[in-house]
């Protein structure tokens, strides 16, 4: 036993190196579409259909994109158009359009009868659809945001735009009219009341109503708008209580006025006391004393009186030219800021969706 | 131009050591009535007459009937500030004797506004260096010094100011005489042409 054991290794090896190695599910779906495409190609439909009938089959085991689905659909009818089976094709091709309206063949690879076909599928089924915003840079003064829009056949078509920010505008049209198939849909990048869209999140609204059959259908994108390294001033803030001047204040030099009421009245006490004759006595102290009394209460008149809050004309007019010089400066400065937008690059990147 | 007319409380002391009687008081009521010119812009003259009788009290035995005419003047050096200078010329009288004095001063006078629109404190004081008196040498000290309160209103213009004389004649002699005349005057002064003196 002991010598087949590197024998068996060997073949062990050999099988594992020679064996495939596991492929994606993709790649699986993408592999069986490709071995399709070679078969329809040399127009052995017998071998391109079944592979294309396991890939949108509910039972295929692997993963499938819409494109890949998209693409089986329409070689499945393209190939039952060329073995007759036309009904079948033409369900094959709606079904295609459903999946995706922005589906076409292309005449230089397609026969005129599968077009006809195709063209026959269109009215069977009702969407529409809009392709992801690629991201994108757009000086809106000269450029514009271009988004693609697609019906299956002819619709009343609605393509509005909407800012998500709390507070945003409501919704505005952008578009607004007949359509069918493809169409580019252009933006300014203004919002409705002319200004440069804001920076924020943004939602591209697809509606449309079937003119065949009164079928509606809607689809919505998302994307984000951003200014390019764009600067802004900040206004002034309003004057505030720390820097108003004072509008209503007692009058400067209240308390000099009990200081001369103090001096005369220490005067008058000084006069009858110190300058009087003390051998003598008497100065009439009482008569000193009542001068006295009238200047404190001169003093303390005048100090209340000055005291007494009122309005300072020249802090008021102060004020209102400060405030209005700051209107000014903040109106210059929202000028500048809205010049700088009206400026700015726009930077458009697609979005998830409507969380942040 | 200007009329004023006042009412003084004064009380009068005096001490003659030479003839040892002690402090004589006497107190009474003077008016007074008197006319202020304004000169130039700056200058003041004024002229007051002032009578009455200063009744005797403790150790005093006479009444004194007392008058006086001054003539005062003044130069404002700034709005707050004057140089006053001038001369009072009263008399003593009683039924015994006539005594005279005769008090040239030169001083200085402070006003000291208020905020108070009209009201204003009054300060001044005096140096009387060539006072004479009959029968008396020169006083060694002869000063006058005030301080009052003022109020003005239209024409009208009250002062209320207290006033204390000194003079102390021969001092550490035997003849020595010490006199003091303290008053409270009460004057208003009506303004009768052109702007307040």
């Amino acid at each position: 036993m002991k010598r087949f054991a590197p024998f068996a290794l060997l073949v062990a090896v050999t099988a594992w190196l020679a064996s495939p190695p596991p492929a994606a599910a993709q790649d699986t779906t993408a592999a069986v579409l490709h071995s399709a495409r070679s078969y329809y190609e040399g127009l052995d439909f017998e071998r391109a259909l079944p592979l294309l009938r396991q890939v949108i089959s509910p039972q295929w085991p692997f993963d499938v994109t819409t494109a890949q689905r998209v693409e089986a659909f329409t070689y499945m009818g393209a190939a039952l158009v060329l073995v007759g089976q036309r009904d079948s094709a033409v369900s094959y091709f709606a079904a295609a359009l459903a999946s995706d309206p922005f589906t076409d063949l292309d005449p230089l690879q397609f026969t005129p009868a599968q077009t006809a076909a195709f063209a026959a599928a269109r009215p069977r089924v009702f969407a529409v659809a809009a392709r992801p915003v690629a991201a994108a840079r757009a000086d809106v003064r000269t450029e514009r945001i271009h988004f693609t829009v697609a019906t299956t056949h002819s619709a009343a078509l609605q393509v509005l735009l909407q800012p998500l920010e709390a507070g945003g505008s409501p919704p505005f049209a952008i578009f607004q009219g007949e359509s069918e198939g493809a169409r580019d849909v252009a933006w300014d990048g203004l919002m409705l009341d002319g200004r440069v869209a804001a920076p924020g999140r943004y939602v591209l609204s697809v509606v449309g109503r079937s003119r065949l059959s009164a079928r509606t259908d809607s689809t919505r994108i998302f994307f984000l708008v951003a200014y390019e390294t764009i600067t802004l001033e900040d206004t002034l803030p309003d004057l505030g209580r720390a820097t108003r001047l004072r509008e209503r204040a007692g009058a400067a030099g209240a308390s000099r006025q009990l200081v001369k009421g103090g001096i005369v009245a220490a005067a008058a006490l000084l006069v009858s006391g110190a300058v009087v004759n003390r051998e003598l006595g008497g100065g009439q102290r009482g008569g000193a004393q009542l001068v006295a009394g009238m200047a404190a209460a001169a003093g303390v008149a005048g100090f209340l009186t000055l005291n007494r809050p009122h309005d300072v004309p020249a802090n008021i007019q102060a004020n209102l030219q400060r405030e209005a010089e700051r209107r000014a400066a903040n109106q210059a400065i929202r000028q500048r800021n809205a010049d700088r937008l009206a400026q700015a690059i726009l930077v458009i990147t697609p979005a998830a969706g409507v969380g942040p | 131009m200007a009329f004023t007319g006042d009412m003084a409380f004064a009380e009068h002391r005096v001490d003659d050591r030479s003839v040892g009687g002690g402090v004589e008081i006497s107190t009474g009521t003077l008016l007074g009535a008197g006319l202020r010119v304004r000169v130039g812009s700056r200058a003041t003259l004024a002229a007051v007459v002032r009578s009455g009788v200063l009744h005797p009290g403790p150790a005093a035995t006479l009444p004194r009937d007392v008058a006086e005419v001054g003539l005062d003047g003044s130069f404002m050096m700034r709005d707050w500030f004057d140089v006053v200078a001038g001369v009072r010329v009263r008399s003593y009288t009683t039924m015994l004797a006539r005594q005279r004095w005769t008090a040239p001063y030169l001083g200085a006078a402070a006003r000291v506004p208020f905020a108070i629109s009209g009201l204003r404190g009054l300060l001044d004081a005096a140096v009387h260096p060539f006072a004479s008196v009959t029968g008396l040498s020169r006083p060694e000290v002869a000063i006058t010094t005030g301080a009052g309160i003022a109020y003005a209103r239209g024409r009208l213009d009250v002062q209320l100011r207290y006033a204390l004389e000194r003079y102390d004649f021969a001092r550490g002699t035997a003849d020595e005489r010490l006199e003091q005349l303290a008053t409270l005057t009460l004057l208003v002064q009506a303004r009768a042409l052109g702007r307040a003196p």
